[in-house]
C-alpha cells in the first residue's frame, strides 16, 4: 500500500479491515455459537410444538379423570364415615350388652323376691343353698355359661361376674311351678333358670312334686 | 485524504461493526429469550401434566384404600352385629330353654303318657316316665319334639323298658342345641322365643297337667 501524506488515495481495504475484523471476530466467537444454540432451542420447540396439542389432549383426559376422582373421593369419605360410624354403633351396642350380661347383680334381694314370687303361686321352699354350697357337682360354672356369650361380645371383663348360682328346692304342682316361671322371665330379668329337676313323687296320687332349681342371679 | 482521516474512518467503521455486533447479538438473545419462554411454557404444560398425572394416581390409589377400609369396616360391623344378634340369642334362649322345656312336657303328655322325673344340668335333661305302651312313649317323644325343637332341644329317641306292672318305662335324653347366626335384627328380649306360647296354652290343649 501506498500512503501519502498529501493527497493522496486512501485505500479502501485498508479503512475496511477493522470493520472486517470485527465482524469476522464477532462471528466466530458470538454468531455461532449462538446460532447453533438458537437452532438447538427451534428444534426443542418444534418438537414440544408438535406434542403440545397431545400434551393439551392428555391433560383435557387427565383433568377430567381428576375431577371425577375427587368427587368419588367425596363419596368415599362419605361413606366411610357412615360405616366407621355404624361400626362405632355396632361396638357400643355390644359393649352396652357385654355391660348388662356382668352388671353386678343384687343376689340377696332377687333370691328374697324369686323365693317370694314362688310363694306367691303356691310352692313352698324346702331348700336354698349357694350351688358352690352344693354336694351334687352337677351345676355348671358361672364363667363356663357366660365365656361363650362374653367372647362373642369382645371377651370376659377384668372385673368378670359377680353372678352365682343357686339351688331352690321347691314343693308344688306342676302347673304352679309353670306359670311362676313364665312370671319369674318377666318379673326378675337377673334371674336366669339354668335347671330344673323332678323328682319322682312320693304318693302318686297327690298333685305335688318336689323340684330342684338351679338359678343363676 | 490525510492519514488521521483514514485512521478515524477506519476506527469510526471499526465501531460501526462493534455496534453491528451488538445489536445482532442483543437481537438473537431475544430470539434465544422468546425460544426460552416457549420451551418453558410448553415444558410447564408437560410438567403440570406430570404433577397432574401423579396427584390423579396418588387420588385412585386413595380412593382404593378409603374404599378397602369401607369394605373392612363394613364387614366388621356385620361381625359385630352378627356375634351380637347370636349373643342375644344364645343369652334368650339359656333364659327361656328350661321354660319352655316344661311348656313342652305338658304339651306332649297325654292319658297314655305321664312324667315321672326330670334330671337336668345346664345343657343336658333327661325325662324319666311312664306310658301304658312302648308306642305311647315313642309317641310321646315325637310330641315332645316337636315341641322342644323350636326352643333349641334336640330330643333323642326314647329308652323304653317294660316294667314289672306291664306299663313301658321310657327315658328321653335331650341337649341343648346352640343357636345359630341368622340374617334377621337381634331380637331385644324373650319375646321372639316366647311369642305363640302363652302361659295357659298347654295347660287345656291336652288334659291340662298330665305331667304326673
Amino acid at each position: 500500500m501506498k500512503v501519502t501524506s498529501g493527497g493522496s488515495k486512501p485505500s479502501p481495504i485498508l479503512m475496511l479491515a477493522p470493520l472486517a475484523f470485527v465482524l469476522l471476530a464477532y462471528n466466530y466467537v458470538f454468531n455461532i455459537p449462538q446460532q447453533r444454540e438458537l437452532s438447538a432451542r427451534r428444534a426443542t420447540l418444534d418438537d414440544l410444538s408438535a406434542k403440545a396439542d397431545e400434551v393439551r389432549h392428555e391433560h383435557g383426559h387427565v383433568m377430567s379423570d381428576l375431577s371425577a376422582a375427587r368427587k368419588d373421593e367425596k363419596d368415599y369419605r362419605e361413606r366411610l364415615e357412615l360405616a366407621r360410624a355404624a361400626e362405632t354403633v355396632a361396638s357400643s351396642n355390644q359393649q352396652r350388652q357385654l355391660a348388662e350380661l356382668f352388671r353386678p347383680t343384687q343376689p340377696a334381694t332377687s333370691m328374697a323376691r324369686t323365693i317370694d314370687l314362688f310363694q306367691r303361686h303356691g310352692l313352698t321352699c324346702l331348700d336354698n343353698r349357694s350351688s358352690e354350697a352344693s354336694s351334687t357337682g352337677k351345676s355348671t360354672t358361672t364363667h363356663e355359661l357366660l365365656k361363650p356369650i362374653a367372647d362373642l361380645l369382645g371377651g370376659v371383663p377384668k372385673q368378670g361376674s359377680t353372678r352365682s348360682e343357686y339351688r331352690i328346692k321347691l314343693s308344688g304342682s306342676y302347673q304352679d311351678l309353670r306359670q311362676a316361671l313364665h312370671e319369674l322371665l318377666e318379673a326378675q330379668p337377673d334371674v336366669m333358670p339354668l335347671a330344673i329337676e323332678m323328682e319322682a313323687p312320693e304318693d302318686p296320687g297327690r298333685g305335688r312334686r318336689t323340684w330342684v332349681l338351679t338359678l343363676l342371679v | 485524504m490525510s492519514q488521521e482521516r483514514q485512521i478515524f474512518l477506519a476506527a469510526s467503521l471499526g465501531l460501526l461493526a462493534i455496534g453491528i455486533g451488538y445489536a445482532h447479538n442483543r437481537m438473537v438473545q431475544g430470539h434465544l429469550g422468546q425460544a426460552d419462554a416457549a420451551i418453558e411454557q410448553l415444558e410447564g404444560q408437560k410438567k403440570s401434566l406430570v404433577a397432574d398425572k401423579k396427584s390423579l394416581a396418588d387420588l385412585v390409589k386413595r380412593n382404593q384404600t378409603a374404599l378397602q377400609s369401607i369394605v373392612k369396616s363394613e364387614a366388621q360391623r356385620s361381625v359385630l352385629e352378627r356375634d351380637l344378634a347370636l349373643a342375644q340369642q344364645t343369652i334368650a334362649a339359656q333364659r327361656t330353654r328350661w321354660v319352655e322345656l316344661i311348656d313342652a312336657l305338658l304339651e306332649a303328655s297325654d292319658k297314655n303318657s305321664w312324667v315321672q322325673r326330670i334330671e337336668g344340668k345346664s345343657d343336658e335333661a333327661e325325662i324319666h316316665g311312664m306310658a301304658i305302651t312302648d308306642a305311647a312313649a315313642n309317641r310321646f317323644a315325637s310330641d315332645l319334639e316337636s315341641a322342644a325343637r323350636r326352643v333349641g332341644w334336640t330330643v333323642r329317641p326314647a329308652r323304653t323298658t317294660l316294667a314289672p306292672n306291664s306299663l313301658t318305662e321310657f327315658t328321653i335324653n335331650l341337649r341343648v342345641t346352640p343357636p345359630v347366626a341368622d340374617e334377621s335384627p337381634p331380637t331385644s328380649g324373650d319375646d321372639g322365643l316366647l311369642s305363640g306360647t302363652t302361659p295357659g296354652d298347654g295347660v287345656t290343649k291336652r288334659g291340662g297337667g298330665r305331667a304326673r
